[in-house]
């Protein structure tokens, strides 16, 4: 994966997930950070932190990420989650727009 | 086993609360209103999207969306007062490099503010049917900086100057007035249309009447139409690079009818020059130009075909009582039929061919047989 067409996410607890630029635009939010204008401090260094979203629900949205790309491509298969992980990851997929 | 997992899932949702009192909430707007701040004075560099979006997020989740649009409207319309005094203090030729560098500011910082602000725009103001933030940053600037009293009238006649000295043969800064253009019809066409196209309109009205007076007391048909042809090409031309195009009929309808519909009968009858003796000299290309001027007012081509048809039977007559007296059939059909290719040719080439006159030249030749 080339540098520049990835991002790093970075969880609550600090754990880092590297992924593709692609892959992460699929949330609205992460798009308008990467693409405003301002230079803010993450589109300098290429990297997001969510304090407020655990390793757990940030690693199971990358996993949706790239899920969803795929099933775009045309396989269709079926993205699981556990119930006790659905509201956390709702509320994180509400903040991201996803 | 699964009772503990259930219970463990509520308490974790209770987690989620966040202590709602609006000490809190007047935390997070302070932080945003310090964001806009260095938003707007280009220190934007420091901050992290990901934090206020976050704290606007988290303003709008717990029923805080009132205050904080309602902090923006202050604080926005705060910046561009002070923004307005900086663009009032320019001097001169400045003003319009000012206005239009504050612009570009402005928009900028717009897009940021919004960017941050887009929980609020997806969700807080459909609910509420409040102006989303883009549309209120374009009203903000408009009442606060375009209508400031003291902006307005300013930048009207700057306008208008940097176009009449244009025309009188100036060069002048054609990127600067797009942009300033371009402002104007971005916060609205009605904003565009009030505050710089009718007047424009009226000023050209005035110009264009001074101007064609001045001309048709010393210019000849011949060289009035060029000078018209040459003015409304310009006039086009100017909408193309800097105006509306939507400008154009406007503006080529003042043109037309101040330079061409008001004069056009003494135009035609002028002694010496007008149309029968562009007629009677071959001159193609002034009848080419007349048609071509005529035709974009109304009734310029019925009478240019009245006045055709009058003078042919002119010939005709002066034809007839010239063959009594020559007593030569020959020659008087050999006359009759040079002057129809004459004319045939004239509209041919100078008239586009055009049916209507046509048919009256041929009608006026029935009338002579």
């Amino acid at each position: 994966m080339k540098k520049e067409e990835t991002v790093k996410l970075i969880s609550a607890e600090g754990m880092e997930f590297v992924i593709d630029k692609e892959a992460a635009m699929l949330s609205q939010t992460i798009r308008n950070m990467l693409t405003s204008p301002g230079g803010f401090a993450e589109t300098e260094h290429g990297e997001v932190t969510f304090p407020e979203i655990s390793a757990l629900i940030l690693e199971k949205i990358c996993q949706y990420f790239y899920w969803n790309l795929q099933y775009s491509r045309g396989k269709e298969t079926e993205f699981h989650i556990e119930p006790e992980l659905t509201l956390e990851l709702m509320m994180a997929a509400n903040y991201l727009h996803t | 086993m699964s009772n503990q997992k259930k219970r463990n899932f509520h308490i974790e949702a209770f987690k989620h609360r966040v202590v709602v009192d609006p000490k809190y909430a007047e935390k997070i707007w302070s932080i945003l209103e310090h964001a806009i701040h260095e938003i707007y004075n280009h220190n934007a560099s420091g901050l992290s999207f990901e934090e206020l979006y976050r704290n606007a997020y988290n303003m709008v989740l717990h029923k805080f969306g009132e205050k904080l649009y309602s902090g923006l409207v202050t604080t926005m319309t705060a910046h561009l007062k002070e923004i307005s005094k900086s663009i009032e203090a320019a001097q001169g030729g400045l003003f319009l490099e000012e206005l239009n560098r504050k612009w570009n500011d402005h928009n900028k910082a717009l897009q940021m503010i919004r960017d941050i602000l887009m929980y609020m725009d997806r969700t807080y103001i459909p609910n509420t049917h409040k102006t989303p933030v883009h549309e209120l940053g374009l009203n903000l600037w408009r009442d606060n900086v375009i209508h400031s009293s003291k902006i307005q009238s300013r930048l009207l006649s700057m306008l208008l100057e940097l176009i009449h000295r244009e025309r009188t043969g100036e060069v002048i800064d054609r990127g600067l007035m797009r942009n300033i253009i371009k402002m104007l019809m971005d916060i609205g066409s009605s904003v565009y249309q009030e505050d710089f196209e009718k007047p424009f309109l009226e000023v050209s009205a005035e110009f264009y009447r001074r101007e064609s007076q001045k001309f048709i007391e010393c210019c000849d048909t011949g060289d009035y139409l060029k000078k018209a042809e040459i003015r409304l090409n310009e006039e086009i031309e100017r909408v193309t690079h800097f105006l509306d195009v939507k400008s154009e009929v406007n503006i080529t309808n003042v043109v037309e009818k101040e330079m061409i519909a008001n004069h056009m009968m003494r135009l035609i009858h002028m002694e010496n020059y007008g149309l029968v003796n562009m007629f009677l000299d071959d001159k193609y290309e002034d009848l080419e130009r007349m048609y071509n001027l005529f035709r974009r007012v109304p009734n310029g081509l019925s009478i240019t075909r009245d006045v055709m048809t009058s003078h042919l039977r002119e010939i005709g007559k002066q034809l007839v009582t010239d063959a009594e007296k020559l007593k030569d059939p020959v020659e008087f059909v050999q006359r009759l039929l040079d002057e129809k290719d004459k004319y045939d040719n004239i509209i041919n080439q100078a008239f586009c061919n055009d049916k209507t006159f046509q048919n009256a030249l041929n009608s006026s030749f029935e009338y002579l047989t």
